[in-house]
């Protein structure tokens, strides 16, 4: 039904967490500053995407028996709901008096990753359930690696051009980053605990 | 500063929706599914206060559009999480099957004892 716990698995999701946690806080600090763009991180984005791969390789062979893990209807049903419930929130400032309310839309965002996006359109369709997740994680890192890497992300008025993580924005995709990756973990934690 | 975004509203909304839509099966994810709605309902609050930190100076949180990418990561979270439940009821599932083989081993015996797995 279900592959195994696998130790290497549960190793490695630990392990980009921690390196995950590491590059986006960093590049937050320097946010602004030549240190901090997109370009200065580029190596250390490319070895987190090696590193989701070689794990995602890794529990592809191993769920290679294992039930398909689709997500039930009834969850597609609630992540639906979820979509409307947050699909446009309105924030009202005090300034400028005469601002129009911002609006947020929750949309796809644009697929700008320099590195992550082409390679995922030759894997294989994902199976089991830590595949899927892992594959979860992935789009998460693009995510953040979109945030980076758009100057009009960064908005530095003195500088357009320039790329940054702000750091109210590495809080934010990190929170939700680590709630992806702690689900991978939570997986893995039960197998080793023989489901109880 | 105000915000039209309520937490406490929105967690009960999205609550009530995935109670009806779970229906029978609610009784397995509630334990673990307010807890992630409610944090999930903060991190949307705290999107919302970023982007209007921007908006009134904008050296300060960050863009709408950097607002649309986290709420897209919050919404995968979600489902993260919610496959994650998928996972551990497969593994559930692979721990009966295993129990019920052990018992097979230990109350048969002869050819039939040498198939089972």
């Amino acid at each position: 039904v279900i592959s195994p716990y696998d130790v290497d698995l549960d190793r490695g999701i630990q392990d980009f967490k921690t390196k995950l946690s590491q590059v986006v806080s960093d590049a937050a600090s320097k946010a602004n500053t030549p240190d901090g763009t997109f370009d200065a991180y580029r190596k250390s984005y490319s070895d987190l995407e090696i590193g989701l791969v070689m794990l995602r390789d890794r529990a592809f062979i191993l769920e290679a028996k294992d039930v398909n893990c689709s997500v039930p209807a009834v969850v597609k049903e609630v992540l639906a709901k979820f979509q409307k419930a947050s699909a446009v929130m309105t924030v009202t400032t005090s300034a400028p008096p005469n601002a129009a309310p911002a609006v947020v839309a929750a949309t796809d965002p644009a697929p700008v990753s320099p590195m992550a996006i082409g390679r995922q359109k030759n894997l294989p369709v994902a199976v089991g359930c830590m595949t899927r997740l892992i594959d979860n994680i992935a789009l998460q890192l693009t995510s953040i690696e979109t945030i980076h890497a758009r100057p009009e992300l960064c908005a530095n008025k003195d500088q357009p051009a320039l790329t940054c993580m702000r750091p109210a924005a590495a809080a934010g995709a990190l929170a939700a980053a680590n709630d992806s990756l702690d689900a991978a973990q939570i997986v893995q934690v039960y197998k080793n605990q023989g489901g109880e | 500063m105000s915000m039209a975004l309520n937490v406490d509203d929105l967690v009960q909304e999205m609550l009530a929706a995935a109670e009806t839509a779970f229906g029978s099966e609610w009784k397995q994810v509630k334990a673990f599914v307010p807890t992630e709605f409610k944090k999930m309902g903060l991190q949307l609050a705290d999107i919302a206060d970023n982007v209007a930190k921007f908006e009134a100076d904008p050296n300060d949180g960050y863009p709408p559009a950097t607002g649309k990418i986290l709420l897209q990561m919050q919404q995968r979270a979600l489902e993260a999480t919610l496959t994650a439940v998928t996972a551990l009821t497969l593994v559930s599932i692979q721990n009966a099957i295993d129990a019920v083989f052990e018992v097979l081993k230990d109350g048969v015996g002869g050819i039939l004892k040498e198939l089972i797995p």
